[in-house]
């Protein structure tokens, strides 16, 4: 099977199968544009991905890549985020710190399943929770003035669904 | 350095993509999200999120001039707006427009519930929001004062974009100058009441180019008039009606276009009704839209179905249940193989 090389940002090279170096819409355009061909012993340089996360993004890869191109979704509409699979849910038991880094990467190396099972992770981390259970879950600080938070419930209050 | 993936200091603050998890999220949780920090509550009532949120103005309950001055400091750019007003003093919906004016360049959608409006006031309102999409009127427009008479004389500008209409009553149709044929004249959508000539003419106007119609028959004076009107643009229709005697004197129902399959839920029986003709319908489905068929057409004497994605089951449903029927008559149907029919008076194509 073809193979081409991965190099993470800390220098790590990864001897990846092509398929499935190719669920990357990054190498996949990468490979085309710089008419790299199959065989060719050229490392492919990943300069936003360190070596932890770009196994971890191998990994999911390799499981899915038999999976269908996922659709186009209409943006408009709220989407699911109950439809995780078992294997990415027990994939995506990882800390915070990690969970947030494939984002990175999947983003960066456009992956959508990756990036959509991620996303769908953590807004389910939000799902539920209160302003302040949210800020404690990912520490992050309340810079509000009261007049301006009071200015956001009060137009909640007026904001529905629609 | 592998190690290092679970000491990573990489925060949900360096995450470009927020807005990508903030689609995952129903409203009220993207209420809670605006209220943790600045930027979330800038983020999270922002972009393609306005979609699915509508303002709700209600001067029913709520002071009007909070309205005011809250909403002028609001950064989020609604998209759709509600406004429910139970009297239509000027000043109500002199502040109503003010406010409309701060999301002017947003607002694509607007319901407007209230017993009555005058016509300069929804022509005022109008020309507040000229990227109108959407417009929902769920008020009976009149001519209203002496002094606004004159404003009588005034048309409204046509909105270009508008291409959805909810029109509650087909009675504010009988004030010429509002004239929605001139107000619209890119309507894609329209649902409204048929029970006057004039709401007939509209419909008519608009059969070239409407894609999807929803009509409500008070009575059914005008329903086979409707009938007749063909709609060659038409991708839904939806029509219901509340009146017991509404199906007195139709005989002969032809649908076509592409047909809920709880279309007739709600409908009462139509004894009278003797042919039913399903001309190119596309269905949800097929099954469905046939199980309601035998308590609602128990009279039924000919069904002609022609060029419908219906299988043998639908087919031995149709025959078994639906006993009154003289003569079915099947015309490209290519997923029935008509084996399953006992009777002869079937002619298949």
């Amino acid at each position: 099977m073809p193979t081409i090389k991965l190099q993470s940002s800390d220098g790590e090279v990864f001897d990846t199968d092509v398929q499935i170096a190719k669920c990357s819409g990054t190498i996949k355009t990468m490979l085309e544009d710089l008419g790299m061909d199959e065989g060719d012993d050229e490392v492919v340089p990943l300069p936003n991905v360190n070596s932890a996360i770009l196994r971890k993004v191998l990994q999911w890869a390799t499981f899915h890549k038999d999976d269908p191109i996922p659709v186009e979704d209409d943006d408009s509409k709220e989407k699911r985020t109950d439809d995780i699979s078992s294997w990415d849910a027990d994939f995506l038991k990882v800390d915070q710190g990690t969970l947030f880094e494939l984002i990175l990467a999947a983003n960066y190396l456009d992956i959508k399943g990756l990036l959509d099972v991620t996303c769908k992770t953590v807004a389910n981390m939000i799902k539920g929770k209160t302003p302040e259970e949210i800020r404690k879950t990912f520490n992050i600080k309340n810079d509000f003035t009261p007049a301006e938070e009071e200015q956001v419930r009060k137009e909640n209050e007026w904001c529905e669904e629609k | 350095m592998a190690w290092l993936v679970g000491l990573s200091c990489c925060s949900i603050h360096h995450i470009p993509v927020l807005e990508l998890i903030f689609d995952y999220l129903p409203v009220p949780d993207l209420k809670n999200v605006s209220l943790v920090c600045l930027q979330w509550s800038n983020l999270a009532f922002s972009g393609r999120r306005m979609h699915r949120v509508r303002l709700n103005v209600d001067y029913r309950y709520d002071d009007t001039q909070d309205y005011l001055t809250l909403l002028r400091g609001s950064k989020r750019q609604y998209r759709h707006v509600l406004l429910e007003i139970d009297s239509t003093e000027n000043t109500l919906v002199s502040n109503f427009i003010e406010l409309l004016e701060h999301f002017k360049s947003s607002v694509d959608s607007l319901k407007l519930v209230l017993d009555f409006i005058e016509y300069a006031q929804i022509r005022s309102i109008l020309l507040e929001v000229p990227n109108l999409k959407k417009l929902s009127l769920q008020a009976m427009v009149q001519s209203g004062s002496a002094q606004a008479a004159n404003l009588m004389q005034s048309p409204i500008k046509p909105l270009p974009q508008l291409t959805d209409l909810v029109l509650q009553s087909d009675s504010s149709l009988h004030l010429q100058a509002f004239d929605i044929c001139t107000i619209a004249p890119n309507l894609k959508r329209l649902d409204m009441d048929c029970d006057s000539s004039r709401a007939l003419e509209v419909f008519s106007h608009f059969s070239e180019q409407l894609e999807s119609v929803a009509v409500f028959f008070k009575t059914n004076i005008l329903f086979l008039r409707f009938c007749e009107i063909s709609f060659p643009e038409l991708l839904e229709i939806d029509f219901y009606s509340d009146n017991e005697h509404f199906h007195d004197g139709v005989t002969v129902l032809t649908l076509d276009g592409w047909l809920r399959c709880k279309v007739f839920e709600g409908c009462k029986p139509l004894p009278a009704l003797q042919e039913l003709c399903l001309q190119s319908a596309t269905m949800d489905d097929t099954l469905e839209f046939f199980k309601p068929l035998p308590a609602m057409m128990p009279n039924l004497r000919k069904l002609d179905i022609i060029e419908l994605d219906m299988d043998d089951s639908c087919l031995h449903f149709i025959c078994k249940h639906m006993v009154s029927l003289h003569q079915i008559l099947l015309e490209i149907c290519p997923n029935a193989e008509n084996r399953i029919v006992p009777s002869n008076n079937v002619r298949g194509h």
